[in-house]
């Protein structure tokens, strides 16, 4: 499940002190058409990242984690609760220009679509440029030689950088998505699904790389997946989100291997393996269900 | 086996490609006919108004290559100048609409809202509203002459333009670069002005150049029934319904070399159209 390049995930010990991203009574609910109850995506959501820490958020399909991701970085608003990246509150109404741009350095974020999260019209090198001349980081020159820097940190070569997305594989777009997210020096970068659309190879390097990237840039990681072996990989804590609500909390090796609540133990004998039984896998869920 | 037939697969959609004798030809045509009003006043032989007493009606000839008209104006000469106004009036039309439509299109696509009800409510309206009865109106209020007509539709194909940027933009703003530019700080204006719109323009141009087309046909009509171009203008519509009176003596040539250009401009402009929508389309 491990591999030898991201052992150092499981060894890696957050910083002590103060955390970077502090989320509290985080709550979220969708109106349905009339006469439909309204779908509570988030209900009561509460973690900490600290820097260099990388947060897991798993759960299964419609369990919340995108509207979780999505809030963190902005697109989607809470009904209640607070969050606070590097001690600024993210809720608080923030007008103009410059609070838009600081708030947008507070939090990136990876998508989980390698095809359409990338403008199409621009290539790699101009959308790197203009990630950093829109946040007014450097002149045309400086944003160049930096955008040069950006694709060696996400191994990508020069000549690739000249190239639009539609020239690129899956694996080279979220190299490209990561790096622009990173042209912005972010204090949290959330990534939603960000390697489920990829082969398990390309997998393994992008995950290589976010480990990489945290812990040279020190940045806080959300990384959300419903691939628990994914996460076991690269998640120090994880967060196991049922319904809206977190069911248990605790260091990845733990959760994985010893799981506590009824819902993360589903989760995980529900991964395919050897002597895996679909059919085993819907009677216990459905047993879980009417236990609830 | 494979590499050889896939070559063969590449050089035969390479060739297709090159291939478009139609497109080519109408594209070359409109080049040709842009150089023509560009050139005109040169090119002309006489000038377009010149009225000669002693020669109406008469037959092509060496010095009147096309003949003349009911003033014995040269036939020619009104034909080649007549493409400024026949070209310029349209243009203009559609960059008014286009301006206007694209706008609120955008508007209404990205911010839903009480500028989409009412998008909507003006669209239906214009679509159960006989056009040339909208436009009659507005000439009818502002009075009759060239730019009136080009005014009262742009204004009438605004509300068509608008209908079809918001479908697209709709589509556009569901792709998930849009929100990384959301997340980037971007603000709507750039988003929607600096980064949609360019990648809408492919989409955009084809209908934009059939819609071209479809404006020259309505300015000449305008013309042709009064409202539009007025004499001495040799408008192509307007050329076509004072040489009317030739027919019945016998004399086509008045009427028919206009009806023709404007027949061979619109069908020129209709081809570069679809095949524009195609390619670009297929590119994006
Ligand atoms: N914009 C929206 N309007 C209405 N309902 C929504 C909206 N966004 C999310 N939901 C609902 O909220 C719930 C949680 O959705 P969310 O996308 O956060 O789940 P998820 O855990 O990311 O699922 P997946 O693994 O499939 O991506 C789902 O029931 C979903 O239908
Ligand atoms: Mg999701």
């Amino acid at each position: 499940m491990s591999t030898p390049e991201t052992a150092s995930a499981t060894a890696f010990a957050p910083a002590p002190g103060p955390a970077l991203v502090e989320a509290a009574g985080l709550r979220r609910a969708f109106r349905m058409p009339k006469g439909q109850d309204p779908v509570v995506a988030a209900n009561d959501v509460s973690f900490r990242i600290a820097a260099g820490e990388v947060l897991g958020l798993v759960g299964e399909s419609g369990s919340g984690k995108s509207t979780i991701a999505r809030m963190l970085v902005g697109l989607e608003r809470a009904d209640a609760g607070s969050l606070r990246i590097a001690g600024a509150d993210r809720f608080a109404p923030a007008r103009g220009r410059a609070a838009r741009l600081a708030r947008a350095r507070q939090a990136q974020m990876v998508f989980q679509d390698p095809y359409g999260s990338l403008d199409r019209r621009l290539s790699v090198q101009q959308a790197l440029v203009a990630a950093m001349r829109l946040h007014g980081l450097a002149d045309r020159e400086g944003a160049r030689r930096r955008a040069g820097e950006l694709l060696d940190r996400v191994r990508l070569t020069v000549e690739q950088g000249a190239l639009r997305p539609h020239q690129l594989s899956g694996g080279q777009r979220q190299r490209v998505a990561i790096a622009r997210a990173l042209a912005v020096s972010p204090t949290l970068l959330v990534l939603d699904e960000a390697v489920s659309a990829l082969d398990v190879s390309v997998q393994a390097q992008i995950l290589e790389l976010v480990d990489e990237i945290r812990r040279d840039e020190g940045i806080a990681v959300l990384f959300v997946s419903h691939d628990l072996a994914v996460v076991d990989e690269i998640a120090d804590r994880v967060l196991v989100l049922y319904r809206g609500d977190v069911v248990e909390e605790g260091a990845a090796s733990a959760v994985f291997r010893a799981p506590e609540h009824p819902y993360t133990r589903l989760l995980v004998s529900s991964v395919p393996g050897p002597g895996w039984d679909p059919h085993e896998v819907i009677a216990r869920r459905r047993e879980f269900d009417a236990a609830r | 086996m494979t590499t050889t037939a896939t070559g063969a697969l590449l050089r035969r959609d390479g060739l297709a490609r090159r291939r478009d004798p139609l497109y080519a030809v109408s594209l070359a045509f409109l080049g040709l006919v842009v150089l023509v009003a560009a050139f005109a006043p040169l090119l002309a032989p006489y000038p377009p108004d010149a009225i000669d007493f002693t020669a109406i009606w008469g037959s092509p000839s060496p010095a009147h290559l096309l003949g003349t008209d009911q003033l014995g104006r040269d036939l020619f000469s009104r034909l080649l100048l007549g493409t400024r106004e026949s070209l310029i009036g349209p243009l203009a039309l559609l960059a008014g609409a286009t301006v206007i439509g694209v706008a609120i299109g955008l508007v209404a696509a990205w911010n839903g809202g009480w500028v989409d009800v009412l998008l909507a409510r003006i669209t239906d309206v214009m679509f159960a509203f006989p056009g040339l009865l909208f436009v009659v109106l507005v000439i009818a209020v502002f009075g009759k002459g060239p730019w009136t007509a080009v005014v009262a539709l742009a204004l009438a194909y605004a509300p068509v333009i608008a209908k079809f940027t918001r479908s697209i933009a709709l589509s556009e703003l569901a792709r998930p670069y849009v929100d990384a530019y959301r997340v980037q700080g971007a603000s709507a204006v750039h988003i929607a002005v600096r980064r949609v719109l360019p990648n809408m323009t492919p989409a955009l141009l084809g209908y934009l150049v059939v819609l071209f087309g479809e404006g020259l046909m309505s300015l000449a009509t305008l013309s042709y029934l009064g409202f539009g171009a007025q004499p001495p203008s040799s408008e192509w519509g307007l050329m076509v319904q004072e040489g009317q009176d030739g027919i019945v003596l016998g004399h086509f040539a008045p009427t028919l070399v206009p009806g023709l250009a404007i027949a061979a401009v619109v069908v020129a402009v209709n081809i570069v159209g679809v095949r524009l929508s195609e390619r670009l389309g297929a590119r994006a």
